[in-house]
């Protein structure tokens, strides 16, 4: 079997740069339709449609080219990163379908094993592939189009914080950074068991969990790195105090941070969040790692102060690194303010 | 001068690579060639963390030059910016500025609003280019300044950076709970009636 065509650029630091994106979005007309509940107007992970009183469609789709070479494992991250959208609004998978890009002289065994590994993820999520479309293209590239339910009174928005509320990151930061790293043939081995383990790891069993809480707020963290999606949380009247020392992360990716293995896509998000971080007492390299675009990340939990110290020793049981990143306070100079 | 062309490489060669001459080539100018602006901004960030002086020049859209040049004196003169301005925030403060805490709560109204509010203007002083000199607790303030308070953690960097901390000893006694002071010195009444008269600044949250 030869090679599967390996991107540098793989995964969600892929994605096209949040500044330049909202600024062609836009300008295109915004839906009206008053049964769709959550739609283009704000930043949030999926689109929800009420049907009846009860239930609600979810929908999403992500894809992206290869950030690792086993076509197999890449398969299973593809499908992880694009079912968590439907995790992050609070819903359960239904049904997907899979979207290939894939060059016409290519071995079709690698696009097979490929398709082998978003399967699986498909059916360990309850839901049912159903279908798909392919087309030929130079490189590399698969996804999923995903449809699930929610009530429409449960949906997990991104902004629905409240002052005093506990953020928990239920996944490691530094996959982005651990994958640069690997490319240029630096990553150790325990770096990467521990990165393809949270990559190919479904956000499923966070959110089941997270839905015995009082949770306010939710959403994954993905292409947009912690800062950029933690941004998209906050609203005017509140600001979040984060503290490095208890947010997770890949151990070894702080080391690979400071020898510069970070991405052209990091440096986009640091200009997307701008002004509205501010640093104190925070290292070089761990700024970096609270850019790095993650594919199929954690999902970030606005709690109930209450009841976090519970929802955190239960997310711990799941086996990935899981901590509390910071606070909701009252609105203070800038959004964000992170503490070394 | 070493003249690298990173045009058409991936990040993070252009950063990685100039690093390595930067370290194999001491005194010497590192000019870098890229082709987008994100690369010349990865670049600055690395000669910032290596305190180079860096010069960016840009061609065209798709070309800009970036000279990294570690200069050995650069380190110094920063080094005197930052003490000048400490010694400046130093004369800021000599005048006399006490916060006073006398509730749980900030102003009046919903109890639990009022609470999350001082908690709030606690972590906010934290954030002041110039901290107050003294922050007094008394009657219900108190509760701030024991173990288990959500305001510990602040009022513990405060004093760490300057700011002393002082409780009223009658009002923990009152409230049982003075062997559980957490931060800062017990003081009494006499003591505070002088203070606030020797300040220059009272603030009441």
């Amino acid at each position: 079997m030869e090679d599967i065509l390996f991107c540098n650029n793989g995964g969600c630091s892929a994605k096209l740069g949040p500044k330049a994106l909202s600024k062609v979005l836009s300008k295109l007309t915004q839906p009206t339709d008053p049964m769709l509940l959550v739609g283009t107007e704000s930043s949030d992970d999926g689109a929800v449609y009420k049907l009846t009183a009860d239930i609600a469609i979810v929908q999403t789709l992500d894809f992206f080219p290869p950030m690792v070479e086993d076509p197999y494992l890449f398969g299973q991250i593809a499908a992880a990163n694009a079912l968590s959208d439907i995790y992050a609004m609070g819903g359960e998978v239904k049904t997907a379908l899979n979207i290939v890009c894939f060059p016409e002289d290519m071995d079709l065994n690698i696009l097979g094993k490929i398709l082998q590994g978003g399967s699986e993820k498909v059916s360990e999520a309850g839901g049912s592939l159903v279908g798909g479309h392919s087309i030929h293209d130079a490189s590399v590239k698969y996804g999923l189009s995903v449809t699930g339910i929610v009530h429409p009174d449960k949906i997990m928005k991104n902004t629905g914080a409240k002052i005093g509320d506990i953020l928990i990151l239920t996944k490691p930061l530094g996959v982005g950074i651990v994958s640069t790293a690997r490319a240029m043939g630096v990553a150790s081995k325990q770096a990467l068991d521990l990165t393809y383990k949270s990559m190919s790891t479904l956000n499923k069993y966070s959110s089941d969990i997270s839905k015995k809480y009082q949770v306010h707020g939710c959403t994954d963290v993905t292409g947009f790195g912690f800062l950029g999606h933690l941004l998209e949380m906050m609203t005017d009247n509140m600001s979040i105090r984060v503290k490095m020392k208890t947010i997770p992360y890949i151990p070894q990716s702080l080391e690979y941070s400071e020898e510069f293995y970070i991405t052209g896509a990091a440096q986009k998000n640091r200009n997307f969040v701008g002004d509205n971080v501010r640093f104190k007492n925070v290292s070089f390299a761990q700024e970096e790692l609270l850019f790095d675009p993650q594919t199929s990340g954690g999902l970030l939990i606005a709690v109930d102060p209450k009841d976090a110290p519970a929802l955190l020793k239960e997310l711990q049981q799941l086996d990935l690194p899981v901590g509390i990143v910071g606070e909701m306070i009252p609105r203070m100079d800038v959004s964000i303010i992170v503490e070394g | 001068m070493i003249k690298i062309d990173m045009r058409n490489k991936q990040c993070p060669l252009p950063v990685i690579e100039t690093k390595k001459m930067l370290k194999e080539n001491l005194n010497q100018k590192i000019m870098t060639v890229v082709d987008n602006i994100i690369a010349v901004e990865n670049l600055q960030k690395l000669g910032k963390q290596m305190s180079c002086e860096i010069t960016v020049n840009e061609i065209s859209k798709n070309e800009y030059e970036v000279i990294l040049f570690i200069n050995e004196n650069s380190n110094d003169q920063n080094s005197v910016e930052i003490k000048d301005t400490k010694q400046k925030n130093k004369e800021n403060t000599e005048q006399n500025t006490i916060v006073v805490i006398s509730s749980e709560m900030m102003g009046s109204g919903d109890e639990l609003l009022g609470k999350t509010l001082l908690k709030g203007y606690i972590y906010a002083l934290t954030q002041l280019d110039v901290l107050p000199d003294y922050i007094l607790l008394y009657n219900g303030g108190v509760h701030l300044s024991i173990n288990g308070a959500d305001t510990l953690q602040d009022l513990i960097y405060l004093q760490a950076n300057g700011t002393k901390i002082a409780s009223c000893g009658a009002c923990l006694d009152y409230y049982n709970q003075t062997k559980n002071l957490g931060v800062g010195e017990i003081t009494n009444m006499y003591a505070i009636a002088e203070l606030l008269s020797k300040a220059t600044r009272i603030i009441k949250p």
